[in-house]
């Protein structure tokens, strides 16, 4: 049980520690504090998409009399971004750390491993459902559902169940793409298609609960039918939480922690095979050399970090998951641009069309972050490119230049296609693309300068580097806070000069802002790399 | 073609790991650094290649300071630290070529030089799978063929014998041996006493992060062996 009880240890700090604000820089002090500062910011994400939501939906169910709705609903939210968040952390933490020769050479049993692993991956869902039920459940209250103070603990220990299923479906997933992707030359390439695959199918049912959420009054007495069937477990909790009902507390324990117990004994008894199957990898001996290409330097450092991204499924996925939905969103637009007309013609030209295109495309591109983690992704081998007769200045042009690259094909596609199906003129088409690249630029070089400032090193793998390191999490809000500025500037003062005005505004500050960023790169950016 | 002149380094907490250090290694020489764990060698290595910055003293070579003209310092020496970590994502040959570009080596001298490299550590056959699949000694060959195929001025290489087999540790002798007689220099650290003893034309030990010795060889060594020398200066002769 010591043994047992160190390793859950180990794996805790190992999580907090790759949250660290701290710069992995050798001397440098203070990281296990600003690893609870990350842990804060997770949380405060938690709470911001919830209180959001649930306050809205409040505000539209109580007077349907359909309160129990919300409670429904925002685990079902909890649950799915929780899946998003470690369904990589599944296949990084529990079986792909670079841990796994020192951990599986002490005396320890693979089972207390795998369990000790897995117990990391369910405390980061548990933290994130919590910060998620617990407006929800204030939002129930506030808005006249009953229960007290004993709804409230029955929700929360619905919580600590309710946080073992995303926590199970990532091992499955998690370990099905390890397998497939262990048994290819190109597992990198194959992981990412593989991880597409998935995401799209979650986000097709994200979309298909997104719609039945924008109007709750005609889809709620179905929603309600949906949970006795998949959504089981959701009902259960609901039952328990806002009707005291102990009965499905118990259900609801059984069916939370029966199939994932079983799941972890399962693999965990398999656990060594496991890992020593995926550490494996396909290798050839009988290659032949042949006529070498040649390029620059600019060109082979370009070619070196589109290779990274898009080898690397976590760095793909996580990083260029925006730029999918911003070109996928444009197709859709004009595929459906029938429907899309029809509604418009319906506002009667009361919704600003323009503003709210530009809105949606600055938000994909905020959830844009490639940059954020590339310093971090050079980890141990930073001492390649230090190495190397090439500046630092060079070196940031080329990582964010890749970032815009990556960006453009997809900015292209996403607002040609929305600007024809919703009959934007050529001149404010023109003025969303470079409104798109100026907000896209300034998100690399801000992503840059936060991966300088937050550096993490020394992550034991690509996931915690990409996931939860601290420059990610500030250059995902510091985004948001920029999207904030701008749409309430733009609201409450550009609208006042017209469309095209407002924007040209807004894009005259983001060019502002590059150029201040490329500033603070060339300057104190390349003095963070040397103390790197 | 190394000039080292009052080179110090002092970690942030205070650890001054490196105070006051001065040599040099002339073309046509390799000189061995040795030294206990954590007497400052890999910390000098890694200043005089670059990828440590530091703040006092002057490190130049072949003329071009470190640290003023950095990239042409850089564009004339290879580096290879103890434990290479390379680029899991990429295959052998294109970790290779990906380095030939960033040092502008022309097509087919890079063609002549990874095959004869790589012919030479036997390597050819994998340069096709990504190095995530390489083990650790095949990984310390392709960082060794890197450095060679950019044939440096200044080789500097730190432990380059730890991974390799007695073939390969052979061969790598007599590229550093090649790369003197083309007017080069190399400068390495070393554990292995008697590869130091055996294949360095002048050695400096360093103890404590100063130089408490260094000259050629036979002058350092006399008609005793370096390890003899190496414990006397270290103070742990008299315990045997």
């Amino acid at each position: 049980m010591t043994k047992f009880l160190a390793l859950v240890s180990v794996n805790l700090r190992a999580t907090l520690n790759a949250m660290r604000f701290g710069s992995g820089r050798k001397g440098k002090k203070g990281g296990r504090l600003s690893g609870f500062g990350a842990l804060f910011l997770l949380a405060g994400l938690g709470l911001y998409i919830s209180g959001m939501y649930s306050f809205t939906f409040g505000s539209q169910l109580a007077p349907l009399g359909m309160l129990n709705l919300i409670i429904l609903i925002m685990p079902v939210i909890a649950v799915s971004f929780g899946l998003m968040f470690t369904v990589f952390a599944a296949q990084g933490v529990v079986f792909g750390g670079r841990d796994n020769d020192l951990m599986l050479s002490m005396p320890v049993s693979p089972f207390s491993l795998m369990l000790s692993r897995t117990l990391a991956l369910y405390v980061e869902n548990l933290i994130f459902t919590v910060f998620v039920l617990a407006p929800a459940g204030a939002a129930y209250l506030v808005f006249g559902g009953t229960g007290g103070a004993g709804f409230f603990v029955v929700l929360m220990v619905g919580a600590v169940l309710i946080s073992a299923l995303p926590t199970l479906f990532s091992l499955l997933v998690g370990y099905v793409l390890s397998w497939v992707s262990s048994k290819f030359l190109r597992r990198g390439l194959l992981s990412t298609l593989l991880y597409l695959v998935f995401f799209l199918l979650l986000m097709g049912m994200i979309m298909s609960l997104s719609v039945a959420m924008g109007d709750l009054s005609r889809y709620a007495a179905g929603l309600q039918g949906a949970f006795t069937g998949w959504g089981l477990p959701f009902l259960l909790l609901e039952q328990a939480a806002c009707e005291g009902n102990l009965l499905s507390l118990l259900a609801l324990a059984g069916l939370c922690l029966a199939p994932f117990l079983l799941v972890v004994w399962i693999f965990a008894g398999q656990y060594k095979k496991i890992v020593t199957s995926m550490g494996a990898r396909k290798a050839r001996s009988d290659y032949k050399l042949e006529r070498l290409s040649a390029s620059g330097h600019r060109s082979a450092l370009l070619k070196k970090e589109l290779k990274r991204f898009f080898g690397t499924p976590i760095y793909f996925l996580n990083a260029g998951l925006g730029l999918l939905l911003l070109a996928a969103g444009g197709v859709a637009c004009l595929v459906f641009r029938g429907q899309v007309g029809e509604f418009l013609s319906l506002t009667q030209g009361m919704l600003p069309v323009m503003p709210l295109l530009a809105l949606v495309m600055a938000f994909l591109l905020s959830t844009t972050e490639i940059t954020a983690s590339s310093i971090s992704l050079e980890g141990r081998q930073l001492w390649i490119l230090r190495e190397a007769p090439v500046s630092a200045g060079e070196l940031f042009l080329v990582k964010t230049g890749m970032q815009m690259l990556v960006t453009l094909p997809c900015l292209l596609v996403g607002v040609i296609c929305s600007a024809v199906a919703t009959g934007v003129d050529a001149g404010s088409t023109v003025l969303l693309l470079g409104l798109g690249l100026l907000f896209s630029g300034v998100m690399a070089q801000g992503g840059l300068l936060a991966n300088l400032c937050f550096p993490k090193l020394d992550a034991p793998n690509d996931t915690v580097v990409v996931k939860q390191s601290a420059s990610v999490l500030i250059t995902i809000f510091g985004s948001w806070v920029l999207l904030a500025i701008f749409g309430f500037g733009y609201a409450l003062l550009l609208s006042q000069l017209g469309e095209t005005v407002g924007l040209l505004i807004v894009a005259a500050v983001c060019a502002l802002l590059n150029l201040v960023l490329w500033r603070l790169l060339a300057t104190v950016g390349i003095k963070l790399f040397r103390d790197l | 073609m190394l000039k080292i002149e009052h080179f110090s380094k002092t970690y942030p907490g205070g650890k001054r790991a490196v105070d006051d250090l001065n040599l040099n290694v002339a073309p046509g020489e390799i000189f061995g650094f040795i030294g206990h764990n954590g007497a400052g060698k890999t910390t000098t290595l890694r200043a005089v290649a670059g990828v440590m910055d530091f703040t006092e003293g002057t490190i130049t070579i072949g003329g071009h300071d470190v640290r003023r003209d950095s990239i042409a310092a850089k564009k004339i020496t290879a580096f290879l630290p103890d434990n290479p970590d390379l680029y899991d994502f990429l295959t052998g040959v294109q970790y290779l070529n990906f380095i030939a570009d960033l040092y502008d080596i022309p097509r087919q001298e890079r063609q002549d030089l990874v095959q004869k490299y790589s012919d030479a550590f036997e390597l050819t056959g994998s340069l096709g799978s990504p190095i995530g699949s390489y083990s650790h000694g095949m990984k310390q060959k392709l960082a060794i063929i890197s450095a060679l195929i950019r044939q440096p001025k200044l080789l500097i290489l730190d432990e380059p014998f730890v991974g390799l087999d007695p073939v390969a540790a052979h061969l790598l002798k007599g590229y550093l041996r090649e790369v003197c007689d083309n007017g080069g220099a190399v400068f390495f650290s070393t554990h292995v006493l008697e590869v130091a003893e055996k294949l360095c034309d002048r050695i400096g030990i360093i103890r404590r992060g100063k130089l408490v010795e260094a000259g050629a060889t036979e002058d350092i060594v006399g008609n005793s062996t370096l390890e003899d020398v190496f414990l006397e200066l270290e103070g742990e002769k008299d315990h045997d």
